[in-house]
């Protein structure tokens, strides 16, 4: 009922910035008779929605290479796959909690497209033959056309929980998810099924401060209860961006999550989150150099049939140079207590070397040891390969 | 009497000053195009860039700052085709701003009207093999001059439309920037008529505008295909060719690494020349004129030495 009201809400929203098209100020040059004649027709057409005025179209071209053909009504489709080779260094196997050998993780097709002027839909279907499933592993519109300058995206999303946990798999730098991502969240992170609402908040710095609310079922099994009950989980996110000089900048953000955690909806988990970001890149030389150092902090709270809440915390750090046009390398570490208020954690080292041959093909060595809180160690060493064909996702940053 | 006189003159500041403030706030992703926006909007248009003149183009950082400036914005000025959208869409979907989104009025793809050289006549299943090919065809057609005149006009359309009683001013500056720019044609084409047909390297293929213009001829690249930084075995070839067609010329964009062009300049007894992706590339290329004057200059300075 909740999230049938949320919809309602975005709807409303939707419609009402529809209408008020026509009485938005276009441009900040246009005289006040323009204004009262907007004014008077968004009077006329309020209540009208069977006929929503479009945004006012351009005369951009459709350029020479892509017109005519029935083809062209297809979206963009890309197709991303993920291959790995992976063999114990040391240590005895099972216990760095990946399979050895070959593995095809996954195989993902994304369909991506406007799908008119207010709105556009992103969807990544994904193959996973280790698991012999297909799945959604993001689906969603986003809509750009919302007032009060909110942006929504509904439908199955990662949910907006610091810097890595939203990104789109493919584009994570490394083989593994770090340890607090996988032991609170699971191993494909945290993704929700709802409604996502971000806001830039103004400032009289014209900075980038973005507020995000997430409300999804709480469909994750690792942190809530798996949809047992029809309770929603809560997500609020803070992000902001700090530039020092053109070639450095920070960002900085924090998240709170709640939902509920067992089958009678009783009692609820909270986990909260810090993430900052430094990236350096000189902007002459932006093809050869770079560099990222990005860590974030995770703090777990969780209510339980007892006297006192199981606590955890957990962070993982990374650095990432560019050593080349092609060539990056890159260090981790994870240390993650176990959900069991023992204060006992697990750790992990990365280290990795990453080449891309082309735009379209990722080749990484990547050395992982993990060492469980009883002080067992072993190292695992994996080969990935990605690639794509077909279109590819836009640029993060 | 005093009272309806002070309040006049409050009222005249206010409306001169609301005046000022009904600048259009346009952002261009390139600064070849706030530098032809200048031109042809004057003091009407507050003006702003995504990238630096001395930035490849195909791969900007999208920033968040940059979705502070782009939600204010009230025209978009874009090269269009694939040139930015992998780094544009994020900046735009983001910026909230219905004056500028896809399909928008605001939203300018400023290639309108240009021919576009190069368009790939390959199946799409082979495309890539190409390297990092463009598939609507190349789109650094800012190069050619004339094309400037096709971007001033859809950056002046765009302007009229968002601002229509300034109709006559846009004009005026766009019929005297459309004379200088053809004056300044005739000179550049004098100043290259003894050179058509000169051989060059070029680093990456990005001038094919500019050569078809002015008529020297790019022989071939650094990069092996598009995107791709080249082997030994490519640079031997090269070599090899600039031995035997007696090329002396590699051109290049600041922000590829000049080694291996300088290893093949230093084998063959040839000349690396830096040439201007865009305005603001280099001190003194402020304007769409400086960037010709500078090219052409350097590429005649550089035919003339050998």
């Amino acid at each position: 009922m909740k999230s049938l009201t949320l919809i309602m809400v975005i709807l409303i929203l939707s419609s009402l910035e529809l209408n008020a098209q026509q009485a938005e100020t276009e441009s900040s040059a246009k005289d006040s008779a323009d204004a009262a004649l907007e004014a008077e027709l968004a009077r006329m057409l309020a209540g009208d929605d069977k006929s929503p005025s479009p945004a006012r179209q351009s005369n951009t071209p459709i350029p020479a290479a892509s017109t005519g053909g029935i083809s062209n009504m297809n979206p963009n489709i890309g197709l991303i796959a993920k291959f790995t080779g992976d063999g114990l260094v040391n240590g005895e196997s099972g216990e760095a909690g990946s399979l050895e050998g070959f593995n095809f993780h996954e195989v993902e097709f994304s369909y991506q497209m406007i799908i008119d002027p207010y709105a556009r839909a992103d969807f990544f279907v994904a193959l996973l033959p280790e698991e012999e499933a297909i799945e959604l592993e993001e689906a969603f519109i986003t809509i750009f056309s919302l007032p009060l300058d909110l942006r929504a995206k509904v439908g199955i999303i990662r949910s907006k929980f610091g810097r890595l946990n939203p990104i789109h798999p493919p584009e994570v730098v490394f083989v593994d998810y770090p340890l607090p991502l996988e032991m609170y969240f699971g191993g494909e992170g945290l993704v929700g099924t709802g409604v996502s609402i971000s806001y830039l908040i103004p400032n009289k710095w014209d900075l980038f401060w973005e507020a995000t609310f997430e409300v999804t079922n709480g469909d994750n099994e690792e942190i809530f209860n798996g949809r047992a009950t029809n309770d929603l989980a809560y997500n609020g996110h803070i992000s902001s961006f700090f530039s020092v000089g053109d070639n450095s900048a920070f960002l900085l953000g924090g998240t709170a999550i709640t939902g509920v955690n067992d089958e009678l909806g009783l009692y609820r988990t909270n986990v909260y989150g810090v993430d900052l970001t430094y990236k350096w890149k000189p902007l002459r030389r932006q093809l050869y150099k770079s560099f990222t150092w990005q860590t974030e902090f995770f703090f777990l709270d969780k209510e339980v049939a007892g006297v006192e809440n199981i606590q955890a915390t957990g962070f993982y750090s990374y650095a990432e140079w560019q050593i080349g046009r092609r060539w990056f390398v890159l260090g981790r570490y994870d240390r993650a207590e176990l959900p069991d208020n023992s204060g006992d954690a697990g750790q992990k080292y990365i280290a990795a070397l990453t080449y891309f041959p082309s735009n379209f093909q990722t080749i990484r060595l990547q050395s992982t040891t993990s060492r469980s809180f009883e002080g067992e160690s072993s190292t695992l060493l994996s080969l990935q390969w990605n690639f794509v064909i077909g279109s590819h996702g836009a640029h993060i940053y | 009497m005093k009272l309806i006189n002070k309040l006049s003159v409050i009222i005249i500041l206010i409306f001169g000053a609301s005046q000022v403030h009904a600048q259009l706030r346009v952002v261009s992703t390139l600064p070849n195009f706030t530098a032809i926006a200048k031109e042809i909007g004057g003091d009407k248009v507050n003006l702003s860039t995504i990238a630096k003149g001395y930035q490849n183009p195909h791969f900007i950082d999208p920033k968040p700052s940059f979705i502070i400036k782009m939600k204010k914005a009230d025209i978009l000025i874009w090269a269009g085709l694939d040139l930015e959208i992998y780094w544009l869409t994020p900046l735009l979907e983001n910026s909230r701003n219905q004056k500028i989104i896809w399909g928008a009025s605001g939203n300018v793809d400023v290639s309108k009207g240009v021919s576009l050289l190069e368009i790939p006549n390959i199946p799409a299943a082979q495309l890539r093999a190409g390297g990092d090919i463009h598939v609507y065809g190349n789109p650094h057609y800012w190069h050619d001059p004339l094309n400037g005149k096709i971007i001033a006009q859809n950056i002046y359309n765009a302007l009229v439309d968002a601002s229509p009683e300034d109709k006559e001013y846009f004009k005026g500056n766009l019929e005297d920037f459309n004379s200088r720019l053809d004056a300044s044609i005739k000179k550049w084409l004098k100043m290259m008529e003894p050179y058509i047909g000169w051989k060059i390297i070029a680093y990456h293929n990005s001038w094919p505008y500019l050569e078809k213009r002015f008529g020297f001829e790019i022989v071939d690249f650094v990069e092996p295909k598009p995107g791709i930084p080249p082997s030994p075995n490519h640079l031997v070839r090269l070599i090899k060719k600039m031995r035997n067609q007696d090329i002396k010329v590699i051109i290049i964009s600041p922000y590829f690494n000049d080694k291996p062009a300088n290893v093949i300049a230093d084998k063959v007894n040839a000349k690396v020349v830096l040439v201007a992706p865009s305005v603001g590339a280099f001190d003194g290329v402020d304007s769409y004129f400086d960037m010709f004057d500078y090219n052409l200059n350097s590429l005649v300075d550089a035919f003339k030495s050998k």
